[in-house]
C-alpha cells in the first residue's frame, strides 16, 4: 500500500515539479554557451556586460523560485490530498496512517532531492566551460594547502561531504517539518492553513536564531577576533566556529525533523477530524 | 447474528455544540437502511464517523465488531456528499487508482456502467457537468462488492431521471448480503427501496423501525411519519 501510495504521490507532484525544473536547466545552457564562454568580452562590451548581469541575476533568482516553489507545492498537495476533499478519498483508502505518512515523507524527500540535483547540475553547466574551469582551477591552486582547513577548521572533502550530508538531511526532514506543521494546524477549528503557515516559519526563525546566536558566541570569544575580519582572501584565522555551526544546524534540523514525523504520525492516528 | 454497524453511546462535540449525542443503532446485514433527518441533524457526522474521518468524543463505532481501521475500511464503500475526487484525473485514471487500492473493486462493472451511461472514459472529470461527475463517484462506489455502501445524499443534488437512475444503479448493483446506508431528506424518492428508517434529529435518535412497521403502527408512509416529526 506504501509503495502504491508513493507512486501516485510521485505521479501527481511530477505533473508541475518537471516543467517547473526543465527551464532551469535550458537557462544553465543558455547562460554557458552565450556568456560564460564568452567571458573575454566583458571588458570590451558594455552591452554584453549589461545582457551577462541580467542573465545571471535571471537564472539565480529562477534556482531559488524553483527551490522554494518545489517545497511549497509538495505543501500544497499534501494538504489537498489529506486534509481537504481530497482527503474523503484518501482517508478512506484502505491504508494505516504510518503508510499515509510514509508515502508523503518519500515522495517529499524524493522530488527536493531532484530538486537539488538539478540545482548542482545546472550550477555546473553554468561553470563547466574551459574559460571558467580553468581560472577556478588557476585560483585553487594558488590557495595554501591548508587553506580549508586553517579558515574553516574543515578539509575540502570535509565540506563537500557535509554540503552533501546537509543536502539528505534536509531533504528528508523538511517534508517531516511541513507534514508536522499540516497536522498542527488541523488540531485548531479556524485558521488552520494560517496556523501550519505560522509554525512552519517559527520553526525556519528558530533555527537561524540558534545559528546566529551560536556564531556570534563563537565570534565573541575568538581572542583575535579583528583578524576575523582583516580582508584578506587568504586569512589564516579560521572563521570560529563553522565546523560546529554545520553540525548544529544539522542536528537541529533532524531533531525538529524526528519530531515532526512522529507527531504526524500520532496526529493522522488519534486526531483526524475532517471537515 | 453480528451487526454489520454497532454504535454505542457515540457522542460528538464542537466546542459546546453536540453534533451526536449519545447515540445507539445497530444495523444488521443485508438491509437497506434510510439515515433520515433534517438538514443539520447529524447525518454527515455519524458517516464521517463510521469511516474515521472524525474522532468521537465518546462512545464507540465498530463496523463488524471493529473499529474503523484499514480492515473496516476494505469493507466499507463510502460516497461523501461533495465532490472529492481530483478532477484533473481522467475517468479511466480514477477507475485505475481504485482498481489498485481496493481488492474488491470491478473494473468491469465499472466500465460496462460508464457505457451504459455514455460517459467518456478519457473524459477528464473537470470537463464533466455536476450530476454526470456525481454518477462517474457512484459508479465508483457501486462497483466495490462491499460488505458496507455508505451513501451519502445521493440524490441530493441531481435531476429526477438522474434520481431514478441512482437509485436503480444502486438496488441492481450492490450485494444482497450487504448493507447500504442512504442518508437523505429526499424521503418520498427513496421510501420504496428501504426496508428499514432511522430518524435523527438534533443529535438524537428518534426513530429506528422497518419501513413495514411504521406503515403499520402509524398509518403512514415514511415520507408522511417524517413530515410530521420535522415540521417547523
Amino acid at each position: 500500500m506504501l509503495k502504491k501510495l508513493f507512486v501516485y504521490d510521485m505521479r501527481a507532484l511530477s505533473k508541475l515539479l518537471i516543467i517547473a525544473h526543465i527551464p532551469l536547466i535550458l537557462l544553465a545552457f543558455l547562460l554557458r554557451f552565450t556568456i560564460v564562454d564568452a567571458l573575454s568580452h566583458l571588458e570590451t562590451n558594455d552591452s554584453f556586460a549589461i545582457l551577462a548581469g541580467a542573465l545571471l541575476v535571471l537564472f539565480f533568482c529562477y534556482l531559488a523560485v524553483v527551490a522554494f516553489l518545489t517545497e511549497v507545492y509538495f505543501a500544497y498537495y499534501t494538504y489537498k490530498n489529506l486534509f481537504s476533499d481530497q482527503g474523503y478519498l484518501t482517508l478512506t483508502l484502505p491504508a494505516t496512517p504510518a503508510q499515509q505518512v510514509g508515502a508523503k515523507v518519500l515522495s517529499g524527500t524524493t522530488w527536493i532531492l531532484i530538486d537539488q540535483v538539478v540545482i548542482y547540475l545546472s550550477c555546473a553547466i553554468c561553470i563547466a566551460g574551459t574559460n571558467t574551469m580553468s581560472l577556478i582551477l588557476d585560483e585553487m591552486q594558488k590557495l595554501p594547502k591548508d587553506f580549508f582547513q586553517s579558515f574553516f577548521g574543515m578539509s575540502f572533502s570535509e565540506i563537500i561531504a557535509y554540503f552533501m550530508g546537509s543536502t539528505l538531511v534536509n531533504a528528508i526532514t523538511a517534508p517531516c517539518i511541513i507534514l508536522g506543521a499540516l497536522c498542527l494546524g488541523q488540531l485548531f477549528s479556524k485558521n488552520r492553513i494560517l496556523i501550519a503557515v505560522v509554525t512552519y516559519f517559527c520553526y525556519y526563525f528558530l533555527v537561524q536564531i540558534v545559528a546566529s546566536g551560536y556564531m556570534g558566541y563563537q565570534m565573541a570569544s575568538t581572542a583575535n577576533s579583528a583578524e576575523i575580519f582583516a580582508g584578506t582572501p587568504y586569512a589564516t584565522t579560521p572563521l570560529p566556529g563553522m565546523k560546529g555551526l554545520f553540525i548544529l544546524s544539522t542536528i537541529l534540523c533532524a531533531a525538529f525533523g524526528v519530531l515532526g514525523y512522529f507527531f504526524s504520525n500520532w496526529c493522522m492516528r488519534k486526531k483526524i477530524n475532517l471537515h | 447474528m453480528e451487526p454489520i454497524l454497532d454504535c454505542q453511546n457515540l457522542s460528538k462535540k464542537y466546542g459546546n455544540f453536540f453534533a451526536l449525542s449519545n447515540l445507539t443503532l445497530s444495523l444488521e446485514k443485508g438491509q437497506i437502511v434510510g439515515l433520515l433527518g433534517p438538514n443539520g441533524s447529524g447525518k454527515t457526522t455519524l458517516i464521517k464517523l463510521i469511516n474515521g474521518l472524525l474522532t468521537p468524543t465518546s462512545g464507540h463505532v465498530l463496523i463488524n465488531q471493529m473499529d474503523p481501521c484499514t480492515q473496516t475500511k476494505k469493507i466499507v464503500s463510502y460516497l461523501p456528499e461533495r465532490e472529492y475526487l481530483n478532477t484533473r484525473m481522467r475517468v479511466k485514471e480514477i477507475i485505475s487508482y481504485f482498481d489498485d487500492f481496493y481488492d474488491n473493486f470491478d473494473m468491469h462493472r465499472a466500465y460496462k456502467m460508464l457505457e451504459k451511461l455514455q460517459i467518456n472514459p478519457s473524459a477528464r472529470l473537470r470537463t464533466l457537468s455536476k450530476g454526470t461527475k456525481e454518477k462517474v463517484q457512484l459508479i465508483l462506489v457501486m462497483s466495490r462488492d462491499a460488505d458496507l455502501y455508505v451513501l451519502d445524499e445521493p440524490i441530493g443534488g441531481v435531476d429526477p431521471a438522474a434520481r431514478d437512475y441512482i437509485l436503480n444503479t444502486i438496488i441492481t448493483n450492490y450485494n444482497e448480503n450487504a448493507t447500504i446506508l442512504i442518508s437523505t431528506h429526499l424521503i418520498s424518492d427513496i421510501e420504496n427501496i428501504l426496508d428499514r428508517a432511522v430518524f435523527i434529529q438534533n443529535g438524537n435518535l428518534v426513530l429506528n423501525e422497518s419501513v413495514d412497521d411504521v406503515r403499520m403502527k402509524y398509518g403512514k408512509s415514511v415520507d408522511a411519519l417524517f413530515r410530521e416529526v420535522f415540521q417547523c
